[in-house]
């Protein structure tokens, strides 16, 4: 084990000991209920068929808003990269959809969208401007004297993608990707909590609020960070193996 | 046909780097632009290369072909050598590129990365790359930079060996590079005055 994997795992154990120590001096479960019995409520949860479907329902809405965004995202900056035109129009969208409040869109968003839609579009919104504003960041910050190389050597448009944009735009990529995927679930499960869904992660939150449940309302609190951080590091993963495959070629 | 260049200007803000250049590059053959620094040796080959607009003057019969060491390397540095040579010409065989390579060293280094060689390896990199493009023009701009002597000797015959006919335009500020590739000079410092 390296000293920083060591040093992590030191700090989390005293977190958790604090949580502890803190849960026993208030004394009260439905202020704040200890470790143990979140523990204890997430061991019971995970038995239930309902909570896997709980998850799935949640997770497929979230990573089709964030995979949207990816896409939606990307194709922005190429058109705002290659026509000013296109950065200058897009740039009130982009400004608005960045200073508004989560809670704003996903009330204006219940008049339009069922709430089972909800998450997904909220998901989307939250991550469009990070992927747009990082990749145009990073076809902008493409090297000139590369793409006079390029040009001398009469690339196609694609081998420019790949031997010149690709590596400029991979550490913006990842940046982006890396931000708006934890954004995404926040804002999408905010969403849910709103709108309530039936069968969300976010309703049952809701629940747990609604009936003063601190056990649960913890419990579905750690499996969204759980859910969460495991999607980012497999979209990394994927993210890390994708720019390695193509600087193989 | 000969490249001619007529009455070629070029000021950057209140700096003239070139003025009333009139030379004549002759095809098929080897022609170094020389002087001191600032005296507009790369300004004039950018300006050949199309990459810089001339403020007045002409250059005739430039061909539409060309190739080129640049005087930083541009080169991929995440892809291997391989790819960057590749890069530039589809149509080569990896045998094609193995022999270049060999004939300037680097026989071992076609799969690393660019990133993990040398900055004479990689000078040698992309002046193989520059020979093994379809061209018809080739434009060096000081190509031996940063070559040790024993190096240099090595490159400087591979040049000489892959560049027969073809028009090369070469900037450098050794005379002895010129020699030892037999080379035309046109001293950029006399065109000025």
């Amino acid at each position: 084990m390296n000293r920083t994997r060591f040093e992590k795992i030191l700090a989390v154990a005293t977190a958790v000991l604090l949580w502890q120590l803190a849960a026993v001096t208030i004394g009260e479960e439905v202020l704040l209920v200890s470790p143990f019995k979140v523990l204890l409520r997430l061991s019971e949860l995970i038995f239930e068929a309902e909570f896997w479907g709980t998850i799935l329902f949640s997770f497929k809405r979230i990573t089709l808003g964030f995979f949207i965004a990816l896409v939606s995202g990307t194709i922005l900056a190429i058109l705002s990269y290659r026509f000013r035109v296109a950065e200058v129009f897009l740039w009130p969208y982009i400004s608005i959809i960045k200073a508004t409040p989560v809670a704003s869109f996903v009330i204006l968003c219940l008049i339009w969208l069922s709430s089972s839609q909800l998450p997904v579009f909220i998901a989307f919104l939250m991550a469009v401007p990070i992927i747009y504003t990082n990749m145009l960041q990073g076809f902008k910050s493409t090297d000139s004297k590369m793409l006079e190389m390029a040009e001398i050597f009469r690339f196609s448009f694609g081998k420019k993608l790949l031997y010149i944009y690709f590596p400029q735009i991979k550490s913006h990529f990842v940046s982006a990707c890396s931000v708006s995927l934890g954004l995404s679930w926040k804002a999408g499960i905010a969403a849910e909590i709103i709108g309530i869904p039936d069968g969300s992660m976010g309703e049952m939150l809701y629940q747990a609020k609604l009936y003063l449940a601190t056990a649960d309302l913890f419990g579905w609190t750690v499996t969204i960070i759980l859910v969460s951080v495991l999607f980012e590091k497999a979209v990394m993963f994927i993210i890390n193996r994708l720019f390695g495959r193509l600087e193989d070629l | 046909m000969d490249i001619v260049i007529k009455n070629l200007c070029k000021s950057f803000g209140e700096k003239q780097v070139l003025k009333n250049i009139n030379a004549v590059i002759k095809q098929g053959q080897i022609t170094c632009l020389m002087g001191q620094s600032g005296v507009g040796k790369t300004t004039l080959l950018n300006i050949m290369m199309g990459f810089v607009k001339a403020d007045s003057g002409e250059i005739l019969n430039i061909p539409q072909l060309k190739s080129a060491v640049f005087q930083e390397n541009r080169l991929c540095e995440s892809f291997s050598v391989l790819s960057n040579i590749k890069m530039a010409n589809d149509s080569l065989s990896d045998d094609v590129i193995m022999k270049h390579l060999a004939a300037v060293g680097l026989e071992n280094e076609a799969k690393h990365k660019v990133s993990t060689l040398s900055g004479g390896m990689k000078r040698r990199v992309a002046l193989v790359r520059a020979i093994l493009a379809e061209k018809e023009i080739l434009f060096l701009d000081e190509p031996f930079k940063g070559l040790d002597d024993k190096t240099l000797e090595q490159v400087q015959n591979y040049l000489s060996e892959n560049t027969k006919g073809v028009t090369v335009v070469m900037v450098t500020h050794q005379i002895e590079d010129a020699q030892a590739l037999g080379a035309e000079i046109i001293n950029l410092k006399n065109s000025a005055l």
